[in-house]
């Protein structure tokens, strides 16, 4: 994907529509929350994995002009390969400080404090109302700025 | 106190030894001084007798002399002064040696004694001075004289010393052990009752002696010990207590490990699928499917909910296992069966599956059905090792073999059913819980790892059982082995 293509499919930095990286292995899970968020105006790229997350990220960063290439990130927490906590992980080690919304079938209280502790914006457990998630990223100051920018 | 017993028995050797010796040398001195006296007396007298006699003689005649000597002899009471021809001399005198000896000497002009034995056994000192008138001697004084009474003396102090003796020892005796029971006997009777206390496990309190020696030295390490022992006793105790804990920990963590497998495995499982199911439905209600969209997110719906479905009557049957219906069954075609189902899938990764025969007979007692739904896991598992394709290879042994022990039978003919893949393998740790329930080496949302406990079981019930071998990023053989039935086979 060149960077253009990326461009277009996702839409350019800047453009008021907010960019959101999702990551989740059940497939008719992740297709459910990306048409509810796409419904709502956000752009998504999906990703079926951990792994395939971080390369997404990669691939984005080196065609994008070096500002963050999403704006918000939801990832589900028990993935094949890397799992959302340790893609939180990475992220924050890499000054990555963008919202960061885990999703868990099994939300422990260590879970909970660890994604917590990791510097997670929210953390739902399945099964959860998708309101909420949208209410969640609608009050998310960093997002409300951005959309605000584009007026 | 049987110490003190041992000590008296030395003192009474000692003080007894030392009394003897002291009183023997005692005796000997004394009969040599009143020896060594009477002969000084015996010496004296006789020479100035001699010398009187010796004049009388010369000057008035042997009568004369005799009767000298026989007045003097007359006055003195406990000596007995007798004057002697030369020629009687030796006649009281009974050893011939001192006979020679006492004639020798008179003859040469000396005095002589000689100790003769009496009657009775009293020893009488008998001391022979020459008479010597003119050049030669002519006769000789006899003095004898008693040592009866310095005997009787001596007799005395002998007694004496005996019972100074027996008084010492008695005394010292009593001493040595009315000290040895207070310094020595009472404290360790105390110190024996303290160490058999100890011996029983009771560790009280200390045992202080009144006293400054080794045996309250002994009572003071002893009461260190206890400290001690108390401590290390403490101190296993509360390990011992630890490691119950600990061990009951353990237990319950293991029981918590499978209920909690069981409980995230349910909680993804079913979890997920009712998030869609949920959005989907809510989506309709919202309004915000129109159309078509509204009977797709139905069949979403409805796909999800078989979803559960699934995954509900998976866990039925992880619960409930029917008897196994037996019959004659060819494994052949149930080999053919699964393959027939799992084809589109084994291709879709490209995976070929073969099934091989040396011609065995693979005709068993079982239950088609049963044995169906193992090599279906069995296959699919192979099928699932293999993303980027490889053969599957299902192959028949027959062999005599001693099942592992938990099985319960007996060494006997059994059909071999392998199921080999070109897979990833098995990690080593993981081999030894492969069949257990709930453990699964996949994802989370492939599978609830019920599988092969569930295959494993269904073996069991027909007295077979199943192993695997693995090599990590050759493959995996998992081997099912059933009784062959008692009817000879139908071919060679």
């Amino acid at each position: 994907m060149t960077p253009d293509t990326l461009n277009e499919k996702y839409g350019a930095p800047g453009s008021g529509r907010v960019r959101v990286l999702l990551a989740e292995d059940d497939d008719e899970m992740r297709r459910l929350i990306a048409e509810t968020l796409r419904r709502d105006g956000y752009l998504v790229m999906e990703a079926p994995s951990g792994a395939e997350l971080m390369s997404l990220l990669e691939r984005l960063q080196n065609g994008g002009d070096g500002a963050s290439v999403a704006d918000v990130i939801i990832s589900d927490i028990r993935m094949p390969g890397l799992d959302g906590l340790e893609v939180l992980r990475e992220l924050r080690s890499r000054h990555l400080t963008m919202p960061f919304i885990l999703i868990t079938a099994f939300g422990d209280d260590e879970t909970h404090r660890r994604a917590e502790e990791l510097g997670a914006t929210a953390i739902f457990d399945k099964p959860f109302d998708l309101d909420d998630l949208m209410t969640v990223l609608a009050n998310t100051p960093v997002l409300h700025k951005l959309q605000k920018m584009a007026g | 106190m049987k110490l003190a017993l041992k000590l008296v028995l030395a003192i009474v050797v000692g003080i007894v030894l030392v009394l003897a010796v002291d009183g023997y040398f005692r005796v000997r001195r004394q009969l040599e001084a009143f020896e060594g006296d009477m002969k000084r007396d015996h010496a004296a007298m006789g020479r100035a007798l001699a010398e009187v006699v010796a004049d009388v003689w010369e000057i008035e005649g042997e009568a004369k002399a005799f009767e000298i000597v026989e007045s003097v002899d007359k006055r003195k009471a406990n000596v007995s002064i007798r004057l002697l021809g030369l020629d009687v001399l030796t006649n009281s005198i009974p050893s011939m040696e001192q006979a020679a000896r006492v004639q020798d000497s008179v003859l040469d002009g000396e005095l002589a004694t000689a100790f003769i034995d009496h009657q009775g056994g009293s020893p009488f000192l008998h001391t022979f001075v020459p008479v010597i008138p003119a050049a030669a001697p002519v006769a000789a004084i006899e003095l004898a004289e008693s040592f009866a009474p310095h005997e009787a003396f001596v007799r005395v102090t002998i007694i004496r010393s005996v019972f100074i003796t027996i008084v010492t020892v008695v005394l010292c005796s009593l001493l040595v052990v009315a000290f040895g029971m207070f310094f020595v006997g009472r404290p360790l009777k105390r110190l024996v009752e303290k160490t058999r206390k100890l011996g029983a496990g009771d560790f009280g309190t200390p045992l202080k002696l009144r006293q400054n020696d080794e045996v309250a030295i002994l009572a003071e390490e002893m009461n260190l010990m206890a400290e001690r022992l108390a401590r290390a006793n403490a101190k296993a105790e509360r390990e011992a207590s630890a490691r119950i804990a600990a061990l009951e920990q353990l237990r319950h963590a293991d029981r918590l490990t499978t209920v909690g497998r069981l409980a995230s495995g349910i909680a993804h499982e079913v979890g997920t699928p009712l998030n869609v199911i949920s959005g989907r439905a809510k989506m309709i209600a919202k309004g915000e499917a129109d159309g078509g969209e509204i009977r797709e997110n139905a069949v979403i719906i409805a796909e999800q909910a078989d979803r559960i479905t699934k995954i509900v009557q998976q866990l039925l049957d992880f619960a409930r296992r029917r008897e196994p219906r037996k019959e004659r069954v060819d494994l052949r075609h149930v080999v053919e069966g699964t393959f027939t189902m799992l084809r589109p899938m084994a291709e879709k990764r490209g995976v070929r599956m073969v099934q091989v025969n040396d011609g065995v007979s693979t005709d068993v007692e079982a239950d088609g059905t049963l044995i169906q739904q193992v090599l279906t896991n069995l296959v699919l598992n192979a099928i699932q090792a293999m993303p980027g394709g490889g053969w599957l290879t299902v192959s028949f042994s027959r062999l005599r073999r001693s099942p592992p022990l938990e099985v319960g039978a007996e060494e006997g003919t059994y059909l071999g059913m392998s199921v080999e893949d070109q897979g990833e393998g098995i990690l080593e740790e993981d081999v030894p819980r492969i069949f257990d329930p709930f453990f699964t080496t996949k994802g989370v949302g492939e599978g609830t790892g019920l599988g092969l406990s569930v295959a494993y079981g269904i073996i069991r019930e027909h007295k077979g059982w199943i192993e695997v071998e693995s090599v990590r990023g050759r493959g995996s053989v998992f081997s099912l082995y059933l009784p062959c039935p008692e009817a000879p086979a139908l071919d060679a």
